[in-house]
């Protein structure tokens, strides 16, 4: 087992050093003849998407394989095999985990070509000055690649992943049997707590992200207050815990959704009336007319960001053709394929064009949809009026609570959480 | 009703009787059908019962082997017993078989998807199994021995450092003393991570790595140097390795299988749910249906109970009401009532057949009637007529006995007198005998007398066709003429009354009854009294009756009719021949009259003569 420490070490060392040469490679791939190459996508269902595969190959002339599974499942395999891929795509709170099991590498900000377009959201924290940053682990924490290998805001050469798809999720509740919230005022994640709701609640079953929605559940309510909600320590984890034990003992959850469709199925049998939901699922369950809404919650939404990784494994040619890949992805194409299914990326305005004045006012501006909109297979996805819950991607930024998070007691909560939903 | 009675009315007998017992047999298939519908249903929510009951043991066996197979799952991971794992995985393929098998045969579609979700659930569950039992394994080998063993080396390696650089500096030795230092810092680190599970611990650990790393790097880069970092490189991946490994063996466990346990318990108690209400529900519809059964059962029981009665009367009275009227009838007619009305002529069934025919036995029964009534006449007759002809017989035999009789007494006197006569002219005694011829005359007068009174009464009813209007005054009145010199010689006085009524007959005969009876009167005179004869007439609508009435002696009663008879004589002293009322009661009787006699003795005699009118007669033609 041969670690690429040196190389990692080496590369920060010689970043600058190395400048020229990486322009050179970036500019002119194509120039020698190369061996074909086959770049391996790891990551989940969210962006590896077959359209953008199919698209990514037309636009950068070389075969791309994705190998797509649940988030777990990909975060174990990139952490412990990064031999086994090129590029990991996954959430900025799997970063701890493969950054400290050095299963990646640093990526030269030099070698992306629209660097300079990516918003302060992963830069600075805030999409505008007065935002809330959010608790946990906030992308600009872990985005620079420190001399000392360590992850942090300052700016550096070296990134520990190129930030591009990224939203706000919260909690989605059928408005045929929970009366319709006001967004920022009255809709707030106490609902997940509300017995009214009793056994008819369920959460997305990860410790890194379903904790939060339960952790702003029960500070909303006022039955724990955390010190540092993104990083709680062992006495808050317990008496956390503690409180989502009983409620589990009183039958207050359905069950724990371990995918989108999943999801998408608890609420469609009806399984369950307020849950964790991510956007997909939010979209699918309109189109087959459950009323289910996104929650604009008071307290601040649980952001994620996507992070695309470099394996440390990953090197010459096809290294070129991950470097390819990411700046692909930033290129405006991808941006707004994935704006059509309310995802954001970093670099916004390089796929406005490609949007039409409707999608953007409606997607990004938060203003009412004049027209029907059409999502990514050509299906009316958004109907004429509506608007999208939250408001603009500003707004819905500017309300941050928490970032999903990898915190220090993670393993601590793993065992709490196998305690919790085994009850 | 009336509606259904008159249409059946319409139909042949055998047609209704068709209906009836159609209509009873529907009943009957419908009330077999009910039964067998409803028996079906019950059976059937039976079936579903048993079934469900089966489903449900089943369930509950795949409850158990969840229950079982979270169990030894947890205790593999505990343990790590091969033993255990084994056993894991024959609880998974007998869970999987256990599902299967219930998810094929299941009818309820929710149950169905459950056992569905709950089967891909086992299906993810026993691959993190395998990635838990593989990391699980890696985590031991990490932590028990590679890192145990790279520890002990790169201890070795550091204090062989020390030992080759035992007579350096100051310097150097501190960095080695450092390194050592920092390796065992990371060493422990190391190991409280993996006793507490403390992130910040592996933070710590690799710290202490680097400053390790650091200090080596502070020396010249020796073989032996050299040799240690790489010992130390792999004791940094192997910690990293055991510390991913912990995850997600951890991450499996906790996160991932706990997620599927919990769906498998939540399936599992769905399941539980959905049979038990199932039951529930299939106990209260069986009730349910049995309950409904019996009231469609009673209700279709009574209804073809109602519907047969009802049917039964119409028919029977449609049968039986025309058949008893006929019955009637048939009693009426055999009673002699011809004018009995046969009912159910008009009906268009075997009772109209009937009718029809009993109205032509009617018909024929009357004509029958007729017959036998023109029969009983004609025997009447025929007994008339023989009585008749036995009397005619008898009087025949009268008649001869009496001709011969009063026919011989003349000859016989004729006789005796021509012996005196002979004798006296024997003797000479002519003058005498000659006074004796006159007697003998006198006997042969009677005799010519005799015969032609046997005559005329031979003749009567021989002329009836020769019949005119008489005029009965003038008739009556020529007799008077006629019998004026009897009259005065018996000092008789005839009284004939006017406007005697005139009749249609026989004119001789006519006169014949009428001399006769003036002359009976006449003769038959009393001397005592002045005697007179009355003749007079009444008219009745049909008939004339004339009488002749005298104050003669009179006719004892048990001689008036009598008299009538042939050679009946009540005077034998007086002269006659006792024919002349025989004659008369015979044209009477010819001219389909009568005559009788109404007397008193002593006091006289009325003859009451009845002549009938006869067409063509003339009333009032005097």
């Amino acid at each position: 087992m041969k670690r690429s420490f040196i190389k990692r070490r080496a590369f920060l060392r010689n970043l600058s050093q190395g400048a020229v040469a990486s322009t050179f490679l970036t500019s002119a791939p194509y120039i020698i003849a190369k061996p074909k190459i086959k770049l391996r996508v790891m990551g989940t269902h969210v962006t590896l998407q077959e359209e953008l595969r199919q698209r990514a190959q037309k636009d950068l002339g070389f075969e791309i394989n994705f190998e797509a599974a649940g988030s777990a499942a990909v975060l174990h395999k990139a952490s412990t095999q990064p031999e086994s891929f090129d590029l990991y795509e996954q959430w900025s709170n799997s970063i701890n985990v493969l950054w400290q099991a050095e299963a990646i590498q640093p990526i030269d900000i030099s070698r992306l070509t629209h660097w300079n377009e990516i918003n302060n959201i992963t830069k600075t924290g805030r999409i505008v000055p007065e935002a809330k940053i959010g608790y946990g682990d906030a992308p600009y924490k872990l985005l620079y690649v420190q001399d000392d290998e360590t992850l942090d805001s300052s700016p550096t050469n070296a990134i520990s992943f190129l930030p591009y798809v990224h939203n706000v999720d919260s909690f989605g509740y059928n408005s045929d049997v929970i009366p319709r919230g006001k967004a920022y005022e009255t809709e707030s994640w106490s609902w997940l707590f509300d017995e009214k709701y009793k056994g008819k609640v369920a959460l997305i079953n990860a410790p890194t992200i379903g904790l939060f929605d339960a952790a702003l559940a029960a500070q909303s309510l006022g039955l724990i207050k955390f010190k540092n909600i993104g990083n709680m320590t062992r006495a808050e984890v317990d008496a956390f815990f503690d409180i989502l034990i009983d409620l589990k003992k009183q039958g207050h959850f359905r069950g724990f959704w371990n995918s989108v469709p999943e999801s998408i199925h608890f609420m469609k049998n009806h399984e369950v009336i307020i849950q964790s939901m991510f956007s997909p699922a939010v979209s699918s369950l309109n189109g087959q007319s459950v009323p289910c809404i996104s929650a604009a919650p008071k307290e601040g939404y649980r952001a994620w960001h996507g992070v695309m990784c470099l394996s440390r494994s990953t090197t010459d040619y096809v290294k070129d053709a991950a470097y390819d890949y990411m700046n692909w992805w930033l290129s405006g194409w991808p941006g707004a394929f994935i704006a059509r299914q309310g995802y954001y990326i970093s670099n916004p305005e390089r796929s406005r064009p490609l949007l039409s004045n409707h999608e953007w006012d409606y997607w990004y501006d938060g203003k009412p949809a004049e027209v029907p909109l059409k999502g990514t297979h050509g299906k009316i996805s958004v109907q004429g009026g509506s608007v999208r819950n939250g408001g603009s991607y500003t707004k819905r930024f500017s309300n941050v609570a928490v970032w999903n998070t990898v915190m220090d007691t993670y393993e601590y909560t793993l065992m709490r959480w196998g305690e919790f939903i085994s009850r | 009703m009336t509606y259904f009675y008159n249409l059946l009315n319409n139909y042949p007998i055998s047609i209704r009787l068709y209906i009836g017992f159609g209509i009873l047999l529907i009943m009957f298939l419908i009330t077999g059908a009910i039964w067998a519908i409803g028996f079906k249903n019950i059976s059937d929510n039976f079936h579903q019962v048993r079934e469900a009951s089966q489903e449900a043991a089943l369930i509950a066996k795949i409850d158990r082997n969840t229950i079982d197979l979270s169990r030894n799952v947890q205790v593999f991971i505990h343990s790590g017993h091969e033993v255990r794992k084994a056993r894991v995985n024959e609880i998974s393929q007998k869970l999987n078989y256990k599902i299967e098998k219930v998810r094929t045969s299941t009818k309820q579609p929710s149950t169905r998807n459950h056992l569905t979700r709950m089967q891909e659930h086992l299906q993810s569950h026993m691959d993190n199994f395998s990635t838990v039992a593989e990391e699980r394994d890696l985590y031991n080998n990490l932590t028990q021995y590679t890192m145990s063993n790279l520890s002990q080396k790169i201890e070795a390696d550091l204090e062989e450092v020390i030992e080759t650089h035992s007579d350096a500096n100051k310097e150097i030795f501190r960095h080695v003393k450092g390194a050592i230092s920092h390796f065992l810092k990371a060493e422990r680190f190391a190991a409280r991570f993996f006793l507490s599970l403390d992130s910040s611990l592996v933070k710590q650990t690799k710290e202490q790595i680097n400053m390790t790393r650091s200090e080596l790097g502070l020396l010249s880069e020796t073989a032996e140097i050299s040799k240690t970092l790489e010992d130390l490189e792999e004791f940094e991946t192997s910690f990293l390795r055991a510390v991913q490994a912990a995850r997600a063996y951890l991450y499996q466990v906790n996160v991932v299988m706990a997620g599927q346990a919990n769906e498998f318990k939540y399936h599992a108690n769905q399941m539980r749910g959905s049979i038990y209400k199932l039951q529930t529900e299939m106990k209260d519809k069986t009730s349910q249906e049995a309950a409904k059964q019996i009231q469609a059962n009673a209700f279709v029981f009574i209804t073809s109970i109602i519907v047969c009665v009802i049917i039964s009367i119409l028919i029977a009275k449609s049968v039986t009401e025309p058949i008893t009227d006929m019955t009637k009838t048939f009693t009426q007619l055999s009673l002699g009532d011809q004018e009995a009305v046969i009912p159910g002529l008009d009906h268009k069934d075997e009772i109209g057949e009937m009718a029809k025919a009993a109205n032509i036995f009617k018909n024929k029964n009357r004509q029958t009637e007729k017959l036998l009534e023109e029969s009983r006449k004609l025997t009447g007759e025929l007994d008339r007529k023989g009585k008749e002809l036995q009397n005619a017989n008898s009087e025949l035999e009268q008649f001869i006995y009496t001709v011969s009789h009063d026919l011989k007494s003349p000859i016989v006197t004729s006789m005796g007198f021509i012996g005196i006569i002979r004798d006296m002219m024997s003797k000479g005694n002519y003058d005498l005998a000659k006074s004796q011829l006159s007697r003998l005359e006198q006997a042969n007068n009677r005799m010519s007398k005799l015969i032609s009174d046997l005559l005329d009464l031979s003749r009567v009813g021989r002329v009836e066709d020769d019949k005119t209007q008489i005029k009965m005054q003038e008739l009556l009145a020529t007799l008077e003429e006629q019998l004026t010199p009897k009259l005065e010689e018996s000092n008789i006085s005839l009284t004939i009354e006017p406007n005697i009524p005139s009749i249609y007959a026989n004119e001789g005969s006519v006169t014949q009854v009428f001399d006769n009876l003036i002359t009976n009167a006449i003769k038959y005179s009393r001397t005592d009294t002045k005697q007179f004869i009355k003749v007079y007439a009444k008219e009745k609508e049909d008939e004339i009756i004339y009488t002749v009435e005298d104050n003669g002696p009179g006719i004892p009663a048990e001689y008036q009719k009598k008299i009538f008879e042939l050679f009946q004589r009540l005077d034998t002293q007086k002269e006659g021949t006792g024919i002349g009322l025989s004659i008369v009661s015979k044209i009477m009787e010819s001219m389909n009259g009568s005559i009788h006699v109404e007397s008193e003795v002593n006091k006289g005699s009325r003859f009451i003569v009845n002549f009938p009118k006869l067409n063509g007669e003339i009333a009032n033609g005097h």
